[in-house]
């Protein structure tokens, strides 16, 4: 053998085992669900009259409730119907650094309600996250203790609601330093009085043009621990949309936190922050009501993130099967163009049934990659259509430079899927990168440990302000590292029906110095930090002028 | 009685041959002239031109609208089938669509029927669509045919429409071949209205004829035949064989309600002569000056 044969054969060797040599022979996600002892299943009460609400939960939420560094997990719970059992609750698992140890008993937060989703932030500025629960029903607000316990606050602080709410989010919407809570309304509701429906004459469940829309809320807080209904005087109240996902972004780069829901068949509606604690429904003029045929999808996920690093945020919404989803492009001014189809989304998205979604960098190379929850809502769909399962893929999607591939295969997903609908991102091993947690309807929760993400640089920011907004909700962070500046806030709520790790997620590639970060704290304050070491989670503490 | 004349077969004779160019233009010094005259038109020369699309073409676009949930069928674009060389002669063409003041000093000279939407309502009421310098909506094929032939015009043929949008090299829409977005079209519902013409600079053709897609559907001369393209004369072509006159027209470009896959230029769509609609107007040609 010459010389020149032996790189021949390297050559070939490499190229065959570049896998192994690249990945260390892992997959992307590993299911750790057992290994970390969370036993969870959840119940929708499935029944041969396909009440509609079997189809819709549930989520949950992660936050370090007992603050001891690492995430905790909430998880929200259906029930029977007719004849709740008092076993079926909400539950929280305390993380241990190794296990997720079951403390719903102690932490008094075993909610028996028909619960949809969960999202947590610290409303009464004590430094402790609260939960707050939505509900086929009655809503709950826990407020922390501090003490590993929470406390039933919803009727102290005035925020009862008995209708079908779905996801929500907190947010210093009116800029007075505390958090307001936006919730997201589905339809009117009574379950003895569900539509039935039939496809020949087998029942199915019903489309959502069969229940009539009703408006989301806003609750003002007003710093004393309690709060106040202003959706009307707000300009929030649109009677007729069926909400079912929210995300309190700023699209238009003022400091003011925006809404954007999506609405199941009536158009997406964005609110758009005035400054003086009123809002502007914008969404037609602003080319995020629609997709860009002009039409209502079902839409059901989202969430806002800056996936070609032009230091604006972006839209994206999950929806119902055969509609693609949506990413809306922004174009630094909060104005949006639909480039699912030219991006590479639209396609592998069309016939999957979207639920919870986020943008993360799942492999730490500096670009927003998306993950996608799918699940069908009928359990018997492929008795219509064969093309359809009721369990279907989950879906990742890498960004090349502002192009997504799909990217499932090979990621560690379970190839039979899942039937997700909340689905939450957060470090929850605090290793310094994003892993999954996945809500499915009627069966276990799944725990995906993200297995690659931590071979890249990463820097993860904890912001700590000084104000009431303990998280810094709203907060908008820059890091840049060489040319390429990344841009992400600090939304709470988002995906579907869930809370997910309010914690800052930067990959940095190959890059083990941060040139600079750049925080808009969400009063407008501005701080500067350069020079920053990588592979660390940083907290950063609000200097109050 | 004066709307009977305007629905009676007298007067679709009279605008039938009006529409063959036989007869009828607009007298020097009449209303007629002068709003000839205040139309800015842009002079298109005579060529070849792909008219059309390819089988492998048309493939693509039916699977893009499947994928739309578009209710689109496969006929609706094998209609664009065969593609195939066009000469047309040179033209002019109205640079934006006909506006509501120019379609308001017709029906006040000629007394026609106002616009009007698909139950009877005046869409002269609505604010959102009577603005002077919005396109003229809620007006049947025989209203925009009588008022090109009023300013001694026409309504342009299908081919002419389409040489237009696509340009000499055949774009897929009137800019080139990026999608739409919000800078280049009024469409998918993004204004709930039409919008003064001319709004999108950044949607004109190279030639410069603004809104060939969005913004309001436009009539054209032709015929609604799916076939058509296969056996059409090569000069000039214009379906106006056997002309019945309830048989539908074609319609081009798309409108503010419809969505991106209704702006690409080659797309044959059709509507009923004598339906309105919110989205439905109209441009015109004229043959070029020294050849009037």
């Amino acid at each position: 053998m010459n010389a020149s044969s032996g790189k021949v054969w390297f050559s070939t060797a490499a190229l065959i085992f570049y896998p192994l040599i690249c990945c260390g022979a892992t997959t992307y996600f590993r299911d750790v669900t057992a290994d970390l002892g969370i036993d969870f299943k959840h119940e929708n009460d499935f029944s041969p009259e396909r009440r509609l609400v079997e189809t819709m939960g549930a989520g949950g939420a992660l936050l370090d409730y007992d603050q001891d560094g690492d995430l905790d997990l909430y998880l929200a719970q259906g029930n029977i119907l007719n004849n709740p059992r008092s076993d079926l609750q909400n539950r929280l698992f305390r993380n241990d650094g190794h296990r997720f140890i079951d403390v719903t008993e102690t932490a008094k937060v075993g909610n028996t309600g028909y619960a949809m989703g969960a999202v947590s932030a610290d409303y009464n500025g004590d430094g402790f996250p609260d939960l707050y629960i939505t509900n086929l029903g009655n809503n709950i607000l826990y407020k922390n203790n501090g003490d590993g316990t929470f406390t039933d606050a919803t009727k102290m602080a005035s925020i009862e609601s008995h209708l079908l709410s779905t996801s929500a989010a907190f947010g210093d919407l009116d800029l007075d330093g505390d958090l307001d809570l936006y919730v997201c309304n589905y339809v009117e509701y009574e379950l003895d009085k569900d539509v039935p429906c039939y496809f020949g004459r087998m029942r199915i469940y019903c489309g959502p043009n069969q229940y009539h829309g009703i408006s989301d809320i806003l609750y003002r807080n007003n710093g004393n621990g309690t709060f106040t209904d202003i959706t009307k005087a707000a300009g929030i109240f649109e009677p007729t949309t069926r909400g079912l996902g929210v995300v309190l972004t700023d699209v238009n780069s003022d400091g003011l936190p925006d809404i954007y829901v999506a609405n199941d068949m009536t158009h997406n509606t964005l609110f758009i922050n005035q400054g003086d604690g009123t809002f502007k429904e914008e969404g037609r003029i602003r080319g995020c009501a629609y997709n860009d045929d002009g039409i209502s999808n079902g839409s059901m996920g989202v969430d806002s993130g800056d996936y070609d690093n032009d230091g604006d945020l972006d839209l994206w919404v999950t929806n119902f099967s055969e509609e693609a989803n949506c990413l809306m492009v922004n174009n630094g001014q909060g104005y949006f163009d639909d480039l699912t189809f030219d991006l590479g989304l639209a396609e592998p998205s069309f016939q999957p049934l979207a639920f919870g979604t986020r943008f993360l960098d799942y492999d730490n190379n500096g670009w927003s990659d998306l993950v996608i929850g799918n699940g069908h809502i009928m359990d018997n769909v492929n008795l219509i259509n064969q093309l359809m399962t009721y369990a279907q893929s989950l879906q990742l999607f890498h960004n090349h430079n502002g192009v997504f591939e799909e990217i499932t295969n090979g990621t560690g997903f379970s190839p039979g899927g899942y039937v997700v609908r909340g689905l939450m991102t957060g470090d929850y091993d605090n290793d310094g990168d994003v892993d999954l947690f996945l809500c499915q309807s009627n069966r276990p929760l799944v725990v995906l440990r993200n297995e690659i993400g931590s071979k890249s640089s990463w820097l993860t920011i904890k912001l700590v302000s000084g104000g009431a907004n303990t998280a810094g909700i709203g907060s908008k962070v820059s890091v840049t590292t060489g040319e390429l500046t990344q841009t992400r806030e600090v939304l709470n709520g988002a995906s579907y029906l869930s809370g997910n790790d309010m914690r800052l997620s930067f990959g940095l590639s190959k890059a083990e110095v941060i040139d600079k970060i750049e925080i808009r704290w969400s009063n407008g304050q501005f701080q500067t930090l350069t020079d920053v070491a990588s592979r660390q989670i940083l907290v950063v503490y609000q200097k109050m002028e | 009685m004066r709307h009977l004349v305007y629905f009676s077969p007298v007067f679709y004779l009279i605008t039938v041959i009006c529409a063959n160019n036989l007869v009828c233009s607009a007298e020097v010094g009449s209303v007629a002239y002068q709003v000839n005259q205040q139309i800015e038109w842009v002079q298109i020369p005579s060529g070849k031109f792909l008219m059309g699309s390819t089988a492998e073409e048309i493939e693509s676009f039916y699977k893009e609208a499947q994928l739309r949930s578009s209710t689109l069928d496969r006929h609706t674009f094998e209609a664009e089938r065969p593609q195939r060389w066009v000469v047309l002669s040179n033209f002019e063409i109205s640079k934006y669509e006909i506006t509501n003041a120019q379609y308001r000093s017709f029906v006040e000279a000629t007394h026609r029927p106002i616009p009007r939407g698909r139950k009877g309502e005046s869409v002269w009421q609505d604010e959102s669509m009577n603005q002077n310098h919005q396109p003229v909506v809620g007006i049947t094929w025989y209203d925009a045919q009588a008022f090109a032939e009023w300013i001694g015009a026409s309504l342009p043929s299908e081919a002419q429409w389409e040489r237009v949008a696509r340009g000499e090299y055949g774009f897929r829409y009137p800019w080139g071949n990026a999608p739409p977005t919000r800078t280049s079209a009024n469409f998918a519902r993004r204004h709930q209205s039409t919008v003064t013409v001319g709004t999108y600079p950044e949607g004109d053709t190279a030639e410069g004829v603004s809104d060939m897609a969005g913004n309001v559907w436009e009539w054209c001369l032709d015929a609604y035949d799916p076939h058509f393209y296969a056996t059409s004369k090569e000069q000039n072509p214009v379906n106006q064989h056997d002309r019945n006159f309830l048989e539908d027209r074609v319609i081009r470009g798309g409108s503010w309600i419809y969505g991106r896959i209704f702006m690409r230029s080659a797309l044959r769509f059709k509507f009923y002569p004598l339906s309105t609609a919110n989205d439905v107007g109209f441009r015109v040609v004229r043959q070029v000056a020294n050849e009037r």
